[in-house]
């Protein structure tokens, strides 16, 4: 499947992983841009990944708990950069490129790179 | 605006009947195309089964903050379950020579 | 297939099927009700296989991991709300298993037990940051085959094997009173709930991805499942029978892990023993190390970041960082000084009640041809599968108030 496939967005897309071009887990699509309204033509604009995507998905205290636990950080996937849709949503390009391993980097400076096999 | 602001929102005709909460947006070639009320939405989701009442985009006059409103009278379409082997019934239609055995 | 890979694997299963809620739980049911509570484990044993199975072959065929399946098919709010109740019941666990250990370290050395639960918590770390997944399942699964003497002692105390395969029958025992048939009743709900706990699942299915298992490993995944987790279970069984035969008419009531122990202690003398006391060491640190991952795992697939074992940790920092924490907030519950055996029971409680959100995405997805193709359930895997799912959300509605009536299973 493929963007412009016959898609059902929340049984098929909401909350499927996302990998990119290297392989590597890249988020969660958390919500979905779109753009248009209502009277007009409604498009897929982007995939939305991070905490700031449960936003709608939540009631406000719960949001303003992840919030203070894990930030409001959100990331827009356009979706040209999608190459197809499946049991995982897969890139055409790497997760960095999008902006999309920020918190892994961050977290990263705490680890030490020695002893591992 | 976001999928969020239009899942498990609550269908409403100008006239005021209410037609069940969006448990689905069907999406194709890029386009919303189409969105499903009904009761279900948990089974819906579980199973990724089609079942409900189908409101096309085109039916869609407001997007509220608890609310969508649609035209009064949306296709009464109610979508069937996925078709199966047995869906057909009636006249078999004439069919190829039978294999011999 | 390698077969020295899948006897290693199957091998691994075997040695790591018992934890310290399996040995609390085979040894005091066998005290209190003899033999009559074997088919519970049997049963129980089979769910487990039949689950196990699915998600390896759901890990092998759709490449997705429970948690994935979990959040994808539940939502985001349910989805929390299961992982929330995952992560508390599986902390516990592993906060059980860390006592566990280091109260078996105690006996063996005896070295202070905080002293030990906080060296072990070391250990442990240093173990989950310098060893591939291979060599962590590996090492403690082979060594926790030191388990084997339970079922050697079985065979050495012989026991009435008439009485013995007669608990393989479902059964009640006659004549129970009222309390005693609650009592009863609690004990199959809490083996039922240590043998199928959710996070073997996690970790199978996770170690799967991590082992780049593919359809052509569905053999594997096949037989690891039904040998390893069917052989496993007989450890435990022996340890239920060991504790019929043993303690049960002496009224022993082997209130601290270290009892079971013993079992092997009245044929073998003092090498049975250190034997024992090994075998339960290597399982239990096993299945600590399992509880934390498998938590890790859970955390870090709902929210898609990088994870697994087979990137060095600076290559998932995030994972990294959680089963780190994870573990330190386990060592730290140890060292409130709660009893280990209330962590066992809390543990078991809580894990029956995350049961069947853990299994029923499971059973799902394994059952959607469009994810799964070829390799979807079959006519008897689905059977199994709501059967199984059938009996443990019944387990799940009567845990809470047979934990409640019985002040957990206590009388």
């Amino acid at each position: 499947m493929t963007p412009d496939s016959p898609i059902k967005l929340v049984s098929e897309l909401l909350d499927l992983p996302l990998i990119d071009s290297e392989g590597s887990f890249c988020g969660i699509v958390d919500d979905v841009e779109l753009s248009g309204g209502a009277g007009k033509a409604l498009q897929l604009k982007a995939l939305l990944v991070g905490p700031g995507g449960y936003r709608g998905r939540l009631p406000a205290w719960a949001f303003w708990l992840v919030g203070k636990l894990a930030g409001d950080r959100l990331t827009q996937v356009p979706t040209e950069k999608v190459r197809t849709i499946h049991s995982a949503v897969h890139l055409e390009c790497p997760g960095r490129d999008l902006g999309l391993h920020q918190s892994e980097a961050a977290a990263g400076r705490w680890i030490p790179r020695r002893g591992a096999m | 605006m976001r999928l969020s602001d239009l899942r498990d929102k609550k269908i409403r005709t100008l006239d005021g009947e209410t037609l069940g909460r969006v448990h689905e947006v069907h999406c194709d070639k890029g386009r919303i195309i189409a969105l499903m009320c009904g009761p279900g939405s948990f089974i819906e989701r579980l199973t990724a089964r089609r079942q409900g009442r189908r409101i096309p985009w085109e039916c869609v006059r407001k997007v509220e903050r608890d609310q969508i409103i649609v035209t009064p009278d949306p296709p009464q379409r109610k979508v069937k379950k996925t078709a199966g082997p047995r869906s057909r019934q009636g006249t078999r239609r004439p069919s190829a020579p039978r294999s011999k055995r | 297939m390698n077969p020295l890979e899948l006897t290693l694997g199957i091998m691994t299963a075997v040695g790591g099927f018992v934890d310290i809620s399996e040995l609390v739980f085979a040894a005091k049911a066998g005290s209190q009700f003899g033999y009559a509570l074997i088919w519970v484990f049997a049963l129980a044993t089979v769910g487990i296989i039949v689950f196990s199975e699915m998600s390896g072959r759901v890990a092998a065929v759709a490449k997705q991991p429970v948690f994935n399946l979990m959040r994808h098919r539940l939502g985001l709010k349910l989805g929390l709300l299961t992982l929330a109740a995952s992560v508390v019941s599986t902390l516990i666990t592993c906060a059980a298993e860390i006592g566990g250990v280091a109260l078996i370290l105690n006996y063996l050395t005896g070295a202070p037990y905080v002293l030990m639960a906080i060296a072990m918590t070391g250990f442990f770390i240093a173990s989950i940051w310098v060893l591939p997944f291979k060599w962590i399942e590996r090492t403690y699964g082979l060594l926790g085959l030191f388990m084997i003497i339970f079922a050697t002692a079985l065979v050495a105390i012989n026991p009435p094997w008439s009485q013995f395969a007669g608990g393989f029958v479902p059964q009640v025992p006659k004549g129970l009173s009222t309390k005693e048939l609650l009592t009863f009743g609690y004990f199959t709900v809490a083996i039922i709930s240590a043998v199928m706990f959710p996070y073997e699942v996690y970790f199978y299915s996770s170690g799967g991805i991590e082992e780049q298992w593919g359809p052509k490993d569905m053999l594997t995944n096949r037989l690891t499942s039904i040998i390893g987790m069917g052989l496993g279970s007989t450890l435990a069984i022996a340890i239920l029978a060991n504790s019929a035969q043993l303690f049960g008419p002496a009224n022993v009531d082997p209130e601290i892990p270290g009892s079971a122990a013993l079992q092997a202690a009245i044929p073998f003398g003092k090498w049975g023993l250190i034997l024992a006391l090994l075998g339960m060491f290597f399982a239990v640190a096993g299945a600590a190390i399992e509880t934390c991952m498998a938590n890790a795992y859970s955390i870090a697939q709902f929210f898609g970041w990088i994870w697994g074992r087979h990137k060095k940790p600076w290559e998932a920092p995030r994972f990294t960082l959680t089963w780190l924490v994870l573990l330190m907030l386990s060592l730290v519950i140890v060292l409130t000084g709660v009893d280990v055996m209330v962590l066992v029971e809390f543990a078991v409680l809580f894990s029956i009640l995350v049961l069947p959100l853990t299994y029923l995405p499971l059973l799902l997805l394994a059952g959607d041809k469009k994810y799964m193709g070829e390799h979807v359930n079959g006519l008897f895997a689905n059977a199994l599968g709501w059967l199984y799912f059938a009996v443990i959300t019944a387990a799940a509605v009567a845990a809470l108030p047979l934990f409640i009536l019985t002040s957990g299973g206590n009388g």
